[in-house]
């Protein structure tokens, strides 16, 4: 077990550099100059130009930019700036907590509301629930975040106040409430099919059968028969989800003035700031790794068949 | 985000949707009360600064906003744009106004206590010109004897020969040419002093200055200063004496990712004062009652350079025939009322009418109005000389909000009138289209603008159309234009105003940029904030104002 934990965590290196190396040129194919973007309309004389150019090594050959990225990187240099002359490790560090919060409670209202709904759904397959259920999921996942995002917002925001419209410097968790249930809004409705069709298909299954014949009452049944069981592609779905939660925030954080990694990472692409975007992109990556991780080491506490020696 | 538009609109009309369904149903009230903080305390619309908090660094709102309230210069604007002495006592020209000796008042002070001298200004601007110190705002010092075209020092040295410190007090500046308006420039951020704390051993200004700086303005940074990525919080300096004494109890720049976030944030009352109104908005913020609306004509001029590159537009009669004829083509109005609502006025000259001595009687503007026959006119008129062929293209970046609509409906407009292929043509980002254009590589025409540094006419001609200025994308090359335009800078008064309306005729008559409108200043702000006077850059002055 442990065995394995280090070797999924060995694997995350070449994933690590591969990725940076991938994001690294895609930034670099980019044209434009952004040391023009950083002084506007207005002259810089090539000797400021060139200065700053050198600063960033970008007359560098590309590999060997990659390196001295990956060195500031490795060594924690506090001197790895942006192109803005900010400390990128600062800059990141302040950006993760809000975006980690918005995506932990946009997953928890997708887990809570996602299985309970899914399972009310798989258990009383093909009734009105389940119809009302059906509609209501392809409705939310037919209509564009941004949408319901601004909708929202004016509702509940600027019309009723009911929550802040957009989420102060100093957030608190009730300010994030509306922004991570427009978060999660999609993937609720993902999850709730999920479920509900894991449900539908394990309450035919051998063992819950005999459970049944055993003379167990319904509800023992769902929960530790049928659930267990069913929860296992759902948590997959979820698990993996927290990445990209992560990363899709950008729209969200944006509407909420959401200060997270997502305007971070926005903002560095529109400005051509490859320290910046590299860096943000391989957090975005590192999360996806560990959250895939943690979501392998799950399953066997909900399958006692899968082991991992 | 090539969706951005889109998705403002498609938010906005379900937002539209969704309001009418409530005005239907009797709906809620207006938006909240109260600004996000403490008593007196007024919370405004900021950008994260992309430098450091160093005079000479920051030439981007972000910075520039803060860096202004927490520097005096040695002279202020009014609102209006004249100027009035703040930390100099006097500055006196010679004759010829080529060599200026300032005269600093006594008992100026940093906040850190120690005192503004001669020196404080004469070594941030040694260190601001010299190319090896990196600082974007170096262009500013090129009037200086002792630099080059684009304001570095000469040779690479440490100093600019034509600043000399006298004594505590007192110090000359050399000029290169003779310039009537020099104090004009020097209420700009470039030109503040910087106290020696800023600097370390090797002379270098440290990081943690721009971080943390210490200036002498109306303002000092609290003790949070500058949160990253979240705002800047500015509390009224104790030992400032200018003229632009705080009357509220501080000042937080709240960072926003976008200006529509922010327009919210003011209709529900998290923020009190917005500079700019989103495009999502100007159809509907003069009428919201959520909050109170400022529109009117301000100092930034667009307009669109057509190089002289270009086959068919070089600097000659068939050249002169087509700008003229493309300009008429353009219905100005038309645009600046469909595509943005009224938040620009057509343009009837080069500069804007915010500015001293400026008017609308330029002789030759008649150029800049539509007119399809007489366009058709000149086009043909063209063709006799030598046929045109190809397509009229005109670059615009993507990510500046109207751009792509404005260059779609203009380019539409030259197509039906002179009745050949128009199409614009898209850069994704601003330095995008800035490298072409600096390369020289565009072959295209394409959008420029301008904001003037200080609020002087001659801002917006010589570092633009001047032979081998620094923002000459155009190349525009034309001595009798140069000659005014130096001549100008040497009058003074109306002598100076005649100058500078001739010196614009001759552009009107070759358009090596062809102005299109100035930018309206547009605000809004909380319903019980008062004070609220657009400065002559589109700004609040923030210190007048109060709640």
């Amino acid at each position: 077990m442990w065995w394995y934990v280090v070797k999924r965590l060995l694997q995350a290196i070449p994933v690590f550099l591969g990725a940076t190396l991938i994001i690294f040129i895609l930034t670099k194919l980019r044209p434009g100059d952004p040391i023009l973007g950083l002084t506007g309309n207005k002259p810089v004389s090539p000797e400021v130009r060139q200065a700053l150019r050198d600063q960033f090594h970008l007359d560098d050959f590309i590999g060997l930019q990659w390196l001295y990225f990956i060195k500031d990187v490795v060594t924690f240099n506090p001197n790895f700036v942006g192109l803005d002359g900010q400390p990128i490790f600062d800059k990141i560090s302040n950006a993760l907590p809000v975006t980690a919060t918005l995506a932990v409670m946009a997953l928890a209202m997708d887990a809570v509301i996602g299985i309970v709904v899914g399972t009310i759904a798989g258990l009383r397959r093909n009734g009105w629930f389940d119809s009302v259920t059906l509609v209501l999921s392809l409705i939310l996942l037919s209509v564009p975040i941004f949408v319901v995002g601004f909708v929202l917002q004016f509702l509940l925001g600027v019309k009723f106040t009911v929550f802040p419209a957009t989420v102060p410097v100093d957030w608190s968790i009730g300010d994030l409430v509306l922004p991570a249930f427009v978060l999660a809004i999609a993937n609720i409705a993902t999850t709730t099919r999920l479920t509900r069709t894991s449900v539908a298909n394990n309450l035919t299954a051998d063992h819950v059968r005999t459970a049944r014949a055993k003379g167990l009452s319904g509800g023992l049944v769902v929960r530790n028969h049928v659930l267990r069981n069913s929860l296992v592609p759902v948590v997959t779905y979820i698990g993996i989800n927290l990445g990209s939660l992560m990363a899709g925030a950008i729209i969200t954080e944006g509407i909420f003035n959401v200060q997270g990694i997502g305007n971070l990472a926005f903002g560095a692409v529109s400005r051509g700031d490859t320290p910046l975007t590299v860096s943000v992109v391989a957090v975005m990556v590192m999360l996806y790794v560990m959250m895939s991780l943690v979501v392998d080491l799950l399953y066997a506490v909900l399958d006692p068949r899968i082991r991992y020696a | 985000m090539r969706l951005t538009r889109r998705t403002r609109l498609a938010g906005v009309a379900l937002i539209a949707a969704a309001s009418l369904t409530l005005a239907a149903c009797g709906g809620g009230s207006g938006g909240g009360s109260g600004g996000g903080s403490g008593d007196g305390v007024i919370t405004v619309y900021g950008t994260n600064p992309q430098n450091p908090l160093i005079p000479t660094a920051t030439n981007e709102v972000g910075g520039g906003d803060p860096i202004q309230n927490l520097f005096s210069g040695l002279t202020a604007y009014n609102s209006d744009g004249s100027i009035v002495n703040d930390v100099a006592e006097s500055i006196e020209p010679n004759d010829d106004s080529t060599l200026w000796t300032v005269k600093i008042k006594a008992d100026q002070k940093f906040t850190d206590g120690s005192a503004v001298t001669a020196n404080s200004f004469v070594k941030a601007w040694n260190y601001g010109a010299n190319p090896a110190n990196k600082q974007l705002n170096n262009y500013f010092f090129y009037p200086i004897a002792g630099t080059d075209d684009v304001g570095n020092t000469e040779k690479g040295a440490d100093t600019v020969s034509g600043l000399k410190v006298v004594d505590d007090s007192t110090f000359t500046i050399q000029l290169k040419e003779p310039e009537s308006d020099f104090p004009l420039r020097l209420g700009y951020s470039a030109y503040f002093p910087v106290p020696d704390a800023a600097y370390d051993a090797s002379g270098k200004i440290t990081k943690a200055y721009g971080n943390k700086p210490i200036g002498n303005g109306p303002y000092m940074l609290t003790d949070s200063g500058w949160e990253k990525n979240k705002q800047i919080s500015l509390k009224p300096n104790p030992d400032y004496t200018g003229p632009h004494k705080p009357k509220n109890k501080g000042l937080v720049f709240k960072f926003f990712n976008s200006v529509d976030s922010a327009y919210t944030a003011v209709q529900s009352g998290t923020l009190d004062v917005l500079d700019q109104v989103p495009p999502s908005a100007l159809t509907t913020f003069e009428k919201d009652p959520a909050v109170k609306a400022y529109n009117q004509p301000g100092s930034s001029f667009s307009s669109f350079t057509i190089p002289e590159r270009l086959e068919h537009f070089g600097n000659d009669e068939e050249g002169k025939l087509r700008r003229a004829a493309i300009s008429e083509a353009i219905n100005r109005p038309e645009i600046t009322e469909k595509v943005f609502n009224n938040a620009r006025t057509p343009a009837t000259d080069f500069t804007s009418p915010v500015l001293d001595g400026w008017t609308k009687d330029v002789p030759g503007n008649e150029v800049l109005t539509f007119n399809a026959d007489d366009a058709k006119a000149k086009w043909a008129e063209a063709d006799k000389i030598k046929p045109w062929s190809g397509t009229f293209e005109l670059a615009y970046n993507n990510d500046g909000a109207g751009n792509k609509e404005f260059s779609e409906a203009m380019t539409n407009q030259i197509k039906n009138v002179l009745g050949i292929d128009a199409a614009p043509k898209a850069y994704p980002t601003f330095d995008e289209l800035r490298t072409v254009v600096t390369d020289r590589s565009i072959k295209t025409a394409f959008r420029t603008g301008w904001q003037a540094d200080y609020p002087s006419m001659l801002n917006y001609l010589a570092p633009i159309y001047a032979k081998g200025a620094g923002s000459n994308d155009g190349d525009y090359d034309n001595p009798e234009f140069d000659k005014l335009i130096q001549q100008a800078a040497a009058a003074t008064g109306d002598d100076r105003y005649k100058l500078i309306t001739e010196a614009q005729t001759v552009l009107l008559t070759d358009l090596p940029a062809i102005p299109l409108w100035y930018q309206n200043a547009t605000a809004v702000t909380n319903k019980d904030l008062k004070g609220y006077v657009f400065n002559w850059q589109q700004k609040p002055d923030y210190y007048a104002l109060t709640k």
